[in-house]
């Protein structure tokens, strides 16, 4: 498992962004540099189109953009929703535009889980070789109802290809649950260990998230976030806007030309 | 019978290009060059230009001695216009290198020279890099990452390299190798790779030029072969091939799906560089 495949216009990324939608997401108590405060899915809404232009950014040669990444965009409160109607490529994701997102009512997270490893079971036979490794991104604010999603995301986790399993990153936004106070999330060093969180529900993101791979981890410093560890999993959990921004960014360091 | 070429003459390679040319000597010179330049298959495949940039000029001074600059720049792809950066970096290296410039400097003052240069490049070389339009009709979500790329600037890293009157004087700077290598094909200078250092339109160098110069006579006496080549190339020990061998290489790394924009460039020396000879 390496990691190395680079995402071009005939080996795209694969990536999947599961968002949660439900009622909290309404709650404006996400905090931004400049001292005001956001609601949590305009943050998540602002994030995306960052992300959305760096993926953009990085699949530009000259004036045009290369499909080097392809993206599923569910949604999800108690039902799902395919937000882009199918995955789409990067270009075709740019002239769609990042779409709004309002906040619903529950929050079925092991539904979305079920919904990305559907996609996954029958995209991953059909992957082009040497492609880079999926990622599954997940953002949620809260404790999930009806099923444990932990095993789908274990069975997505498990999923190999070539370049290796599926990565599966994790967002929790809150209040801050980590038994650490992080003044700069730009120097964050990242979670090792389920002791450096003291939320239960956390922990429990901390098992569904996977290790980020040495060779992304060259890529995300190069973002500038020069601290974080060679172990640490793909989990960030917080209600400080540059928290989050930075786990968007992770979710784009997949290697390309 | 490899083809023979002009005393003195100039060859640029760019954009969309492709060419791999066999040893080709020079008459009168007392060496002979073979070189390299495919863009990636993403290039070609989507017709978009190559982002390397090669430029080889030799011919005489006026003193009648031989002498070579070459310039290979890779642009940044992720930048703004990568390939126009090298083009122009590439362009200005020869230009700069070509004359007497760096004649009789060391290699500190040729690498603090160099960047006060590049940091102080004029405004009419620098200014039609950035004024590089972006097009009107382009989604919102491109023309803000065209926006936020040109912010940074166009980058590209580079090599030049420059050879007259029994010296050797080379400046790299980025993730290109350059080798200078003696008769048995052992190292007398070999280029670290840096990934972090290039040059941007917009904030000059970042990260570091590394110089040097070869220029006593009991060195140059054993430099038979300089070779320089862009990463897409990757780390392959190259000289020893022969020109189809060499072919057959650079077309199957060019054939892989993540393939980069290669280019390469070998020198070969005949004679001892260390006593110049008069054309």
């Amino acid at each position: 498992m390496s990691y190395t495949a680079a995402a071009t216009s005939k080996t795209p990324a694969l990536i999947i962004y599961l968002l949660d939608v439900s009622g909290s997401m309404g709650t404006p108590d996400i905090v931004m540099p400049e001292g005001n405060r956001t609601s949590r899915i305009e943050l998540v809404s602002k994030c995306l189109e960052d992300v959305a232009i760096s993926m953009v950014a990085r699949s530009t040669r000259g004036t045009s953009i290369q499909p080097r990444y392809r993206i599923a965009l569910l949604a999800y409160s108690g039902q799902v929703w395919d937000v882009l109607g199918g995955i789409k490529t990067v270009d075709e994701f740019a002239q769609q535009g990042v779409p709004n997102l309002s906040p619903q009512n529950m929050t079925n997270t092991e539904s979305a889980f079920l919904e990305a490893e559907r996609i996954l079971l029958a995209e991953i036979p059909n992957l082009p070789p040497n492609s880079p490794a999926p990622m599954v991104c997940h953002l949620t604010d809260g404790e999930y109802n009806g099923g444990d999603p932990g095993p789908v995301a274990q069975r997505i986790m498990n999923m190999s290809t070539p370049d290796g399993n599926v990565l599966v990153e994790n967002i929790y936004i809150g209040p801050n649950p980590l038994g650490q106070t992080v003044a700069d999330p730009t120097s964050w060093t990242g979670l090792t260990s389920e002791s450096e969180i003291s939320n239960q529900f956390v922990k429990e993101l901390f098992r569904m998230s996977s290790v980020l791979p040495p060779n992304y981890v060259g890529i995300f410093r190069e973002f500038g976030y020069h601290n974080w560890r060679d172990e640490a999993r793909m989990l960030f959990a917080g209600n400080d806007s540059k928290m989050i921004e930075m786990a968007y960014v992770m979710s784009g360091v997949t290697p390309t030309r | 019978m490899a083809p023979s070429t002009a005393l003195t003459d100039t060859i640029k390679f760019r954009q969309s290009h492709l060419d791999v040319r066999p040893w080709t000597d020079l008459p009168s010179m007392y060496w002979r060059y073979r070189l390299g330049y495919v863009p990636s298959t993403e290039s070609l495949t989507t017709q978009q230009n190559g982002q390397d940039y090669l430029e080889l000029r030799f011919g005489v001074d006026s003193k009648r001695h031989p002498k070579f600059v070459f310039a290979i720049c890779d642009g940044v792809g992720s930048s703004y216009r990568g390939d126009v950066a090298a083009r122009t970096m590439g362009d200005w290296l020869c230009n700069t290198m070509w004359g007497k410039w760096g004649d009789t400097i060391s290699a500190v003052q040729l690498g603090d020279n160099l960047w006060k240069r590049l940091k102080e490049m004029p405004p009419e070389v620098v200014n039609p890099i950035d004024d590089e339009p972006i097009p009107d009709d382009i989604p919102s979500l491109m023309r803000s990452a065209l926006n936020r790329q040109r912010e940074v600037g166009s980058q590209t890293m580079f090599i030049g390299g420059r050879m007259t009157q029994g010296k050797l004087s080379f400046a790299s700077c980025g993730d290109l190798r350059l080798s200078v290598l003696d008769g048995d094909f052992n190292s007398l200078y070999t280029y670290r790779p840096d990934t972090d250092s290039r040059w941007s339109s917009k904030r000059g160098v970042i990260g570091e030029i590394v110089p040097h110069v070869i220029d006593d006579p009991e060195t140059m006496n054993r430099v038979r072969h300089i070779i320089a080549h862009s990463d897409g190339l990757k780390d392959a020990e190259l000289w020893w091939l022969s020109d189809a061998e060499l072919q057959e290489h650079i077309e199957m790394l060019q054939k892989r799906e993540d393939s980069d924009d290669i280019t390469y460039i070998q020198i070969e020396f005949t004679n001892d560089l260390g006593q110049p000879q008069l054309l």
